[in-house]
């Protein structure tokens, strides 16, 4: 028997380890999930999860509704609208239908997207107030 | 391939060009920092813009907007390649790529679309393959519903008609 060693998977957000599996895969959860302290969920959800923040969709992971987290990695499948403080990851597998809202963004090959994209960092004002005309007309005299 | 000058840079990566069998570079090229065209283009193949564009633009392969690009337009094309800026409405019946350097504002119609770390899109993204499936199977639907709704009130109409010339003659007797 050969023993192979396998390499433990890469992950690029080291919090996550720690991360508490909120809902495991198989269960299903209505309501409102509101956490503080960086989740993963792994089953389904119809409801909407309140974060400050990472949140993290497993495969198996089904949400039907809004999302709003500090930061969201989604390889599940959500339909509704995810925001995000910082970033918001679509990998490969995902299937997103809803409004994506977050300074960051980003989509891997093989995710399934449909819907707005905002990247408009949502606390920055959009745009400056257009500055009134100065009255350059008027004799200075 | 220490010497290779900053004009050379589309060489080091592979989204840049395309290859034929033979290993050539065959991707047209629309170059110049200052150049600004605008008209309504037909590209056969695959293009790459380095300079400032508007209009409306159709390719049939490849669409690839260089780092230095700015794309103003209205594009229909197979795939696209995004490394500066695009505004606009795309259809893209390929894969779509925003690169770490794009920055895209408007509305794309493609299956698939990829995003890079540090790229930039507001917009909306529909899909292709909903849309004409929707479109047929939608009217097809109603049609065919509210046909044999047709039938049935066509039907109830017939029955009401029937009634009704059994009806009248009694009425009609003098």
């Amino acid at each position: 028997m050969i023993w192979r060693w396998q390499r433990p998977p890469r992950n690029p957000n080291p919090e996550i380890i720690e991360a508490p599996v909120i809902i495991a895969e198989g269960f299903e959860l209505g309501g409102k999930l509101t956490l503080n302290r960086p989740a993963i969920v792994n089953g389904r959800l119809r409801g909407y999860i309140q974060s400050t923040a990472h949140v993290s969709l497993g495969p198996t992971a089904v949400i039907h509704g809004d999302i709003s987290a500090r930061s969201v990695t989604v390889a599940g499948t959500v339909i509704g609208n995810v925001t995000a403080e910082e970033s918001i990851h679509l990998e490969t597998g995902a299937r997103v239908t809803g409004d994506l809202t977050a300074p960051a963004i980003s989509i891997s090959p093989g995710a399934d997207f449909e819907g707005d994209c905002n990247m408009a960092a949502p606390l920055a004002s959009p745009a400056a107030p257009p500055v009134p005309p100065q009255p350059s007309d008027t004799p200075t005299t | 391939m220490l010497a290779r000058s900053p004009h050379d840079r589309s060489t080091e990566n592979p989204l840049m060009h395309t290859t034929d069998s033979q290993g050539t570079k065959n991707l047209l090229t629309i170059r110049g920092d200052h150049a600004k065209i605008e008209g309504k283009f037909q590209i056969a193949d695959s293009i790459e813009i380095q300079c400032e564009v508007g209009g409306e633009l159709d390719v049939g392969g490849k669409l690839v907007i260089g780092d230095r690009g700015v794309v103003r337009a209205d594009v229909r094309t197979v795939d696209a390649v995004i490394m500066g800026v695009y505004e606009g409405n795309m259809i893209a019946t390929g894969d779509v790529e925003i690169a770490s350097t794009g920055r895209v504002m408007g509305n794309i119609k493609t299956d698939s679309l990829v995003i890079n770390k540090g790229g930039f899109f507001n917009g909306n993204v529909s899909k292709i393959k909903d849309t004409p499936e929707a479109a047929a199977a939608a009217p097809a639907a109603r049609p065919a519903a509210s046909a044999e709704k047709k039938e049935e009130s066509a039907q109830e109409g017939e029955n009401k008609e029937k009634e009704k010339e059994l009806a009248i003659p009694k009425l009609q007797r003098p």
